[in-house]
């Protein structure tokens, strides 16, 4: 993964830092817990979703555009909660921009 | 409010080894009858803790005995790490070397080393600690500042260290700069039955324990903790007393409601075997190695009694009838009422605040 602060745009692929633990607890609410930091974030259950999709190959776009599969009447405001919930996680050092060889 | 209980436990108590190179007159853990007195070899505890990783715990507090006496210690703390887990560990003091503390502070991992000290000074500490066991216990408390671990100290009052409690805050905050320290009080388990008379605080001690701590937290404010001992128990009783005072009892009490671990922490004792907590090491709900964490957490009955104490409420035990501050009561924890009661749900007896003022009437003192 290259480094975090990189810019990130609709054909960034994005990756979860293996190093973090999701526990989910139950259908509302999942932990992430950063093992090295010792840190606890709160998911609610669109972002373990969002975060279940960061596996390095799909695109931020893709990502989006799944999740209006999922959910409907997914907006231009919802997409934007989205890009911030994943600058917050990338500031947070949770989710890292994949490299493509 | 009914309390949630985690998927999996999110803290294991690990009890590393029953050796020990102190005899504390006061230990909870010595002369246990609950404790199988048996260490594990070094695979057994590294299936364990995979399992643990796999379960996504995520912390492991390290104690025993004193659980730098095993040699093996830093492969299980590097499995610790491998498994993307933090630790604590408890400590003496006594083994924690220059190099310990180095290799510590090299995991990244650890929340904190806790300490022991009774203490400003030897002929005070080692009262209940044994000759010989102070300097290595401050000495040990330098080391894990020098290599910037972070060190917290837990102080247990007794009869021979209240009056030197305002040397200890000294020496703690003001001297070795620590952000605070911990405060408890010596257990009806373990020791006690061999040592009670001279151990345990008299009603009048408690109290005294109680005013000095209370004078303490109020110059270091933040600066001292207590989840038991004389210090929780001021905090708790005039929150009770107001309560009763002002007939508004305090919410979400009034049951037994004393203890949270059993909803999100477990123990595991030297032999292997789970318990719900180290204070109730008598209960054994499986062993480690045959029994599956997964399950012992959720299908255990014992476990889920326990869990169920929250909704007995105290009136229906017969101490409580008529008792004023009943509705703003928490019963305490279940280790008390086991050691001394032999039934885990019930309130314990030692920390009744009625019982403590009618202690008190008796010798003509009273809780201000």
């Amino acid at each position: 993964m290259k480094n975090l602060d990189q810019e990130i745009n609709l054909e960034t692929c994005l990756a979860v830092n293996p190093n973090l633990v999701l526990r989910i607890e139950d259908d509302d609410c999942a932990l992430l817990f950063d093992p090295d930091r010792g840190t606890v974030q709160m998911l609610n259950r669109t972002a373990v979703a969002i975060w279940q999709n960061l596996d390095g190959q799909r695109s931020l776009g893709q990502v989006i555009a799944d999740l209006h599969d999922v959910y409907e009447g997914m907006d231009a405001v919802a997409d934007q909660k989205v890009i911030d919930l994943i600058n917050d996680l990338v500031t947070l050092g949770a989710v890292g921009i994949r490299e493509h060889s | 409010m009914p309390q949630k209980v985690m998927r999996t436990p999110r803290t294991v108590d690990l009890e590393l080894t029953s050796r020990c190179n102190l005899s504390c007159r006061y230990c909870y853990y010595l002369h246990n009858q609950g404790v199988t007195y048996q260490d594990l070899p070094t695979e057994r505890w590294l299936a364990f803790i995979s399992e643990l990783g796999e379960a996504q715990v995520m912390s492991v507090c390290l104690g025993g005995g004193e659980a730098l006496l095993r040699d093996d210690i830093f492969t299980l703390i590097d499995a610790i790490v491998a498994n993307r887990m933090r630790f604590e560990l408890l400590s003496n003091g006594i083994a924690l070397t220059v190099e310990v503390a180095r290799r510590i502070k090299q995991t990244g991992r650890c929340n904190h080393v806790q300490v022991s000290l009774d203490g400003s000074r030897a002929e005070v500490h080692e009262i209940m600690r044994g000759k010989g066991s102070f300097a290595p216990a401050l000495t040990a408390i330098r080391r894990l500042q020098e290599a910037e671990v972070p060190v917290t100290v837990r102080v247990t009052v007794h009869a021979g260290n209240i009056n030197d409690l305002p040397v200890i805050a000294h020496l703690l905050l003001e001297e070795l700069n620590l952000p605070f320290f911990s405060t408890n009080a010596i257990s009806s388990l373990g020791s006690k039955a061999k040592y009670a008379e001279e151990m345990f605080l008299s009603p009048a001690q408690r109290l005294h324990a109680m005013q000095v701590l209370a004078e303490l937290d109020a110059k270091y404010p933040g600066s001292i903790e207590a989840s038991a001992g004389p210090l929780a128990e001021w905090h708790m009783f005039r929150a009770m007393r107001q309560a009763s005072a002002s007939g508004q009892p305090i919410e979400e009490r009034g049951h037994l409601v004393g203890c949270g671990c059993i909803f999100n922490r477990i123990s595991v004792r030297a032999d292997g075997a789970y318990v719900p907590c180290v204070m109730l090491p008598q209960l054994v709900l499986g062993f480690i190695g045959e029994n599956p964490l997964a399950e012992v957490w959720r299908d255990t009955e014992i476990l889920n009694g326990l869990r169920e104490r929250t909704n007995i409420a105290l009136e229906n035990f017969e101490e409580c009838q008529g008792c004023d501050y009943q509705l703003s009561c928490t019963g305490s924890c279940p280790g008390g009422a086991l050691s001394l009661l032999g039934e885990a749900n019930r309130p314990s007896p030692d920390a009744c605040l009625r019982n403590f003022e009618q202690d008190l009437a008796e010798e003509g003192l009273f809780l201000p």
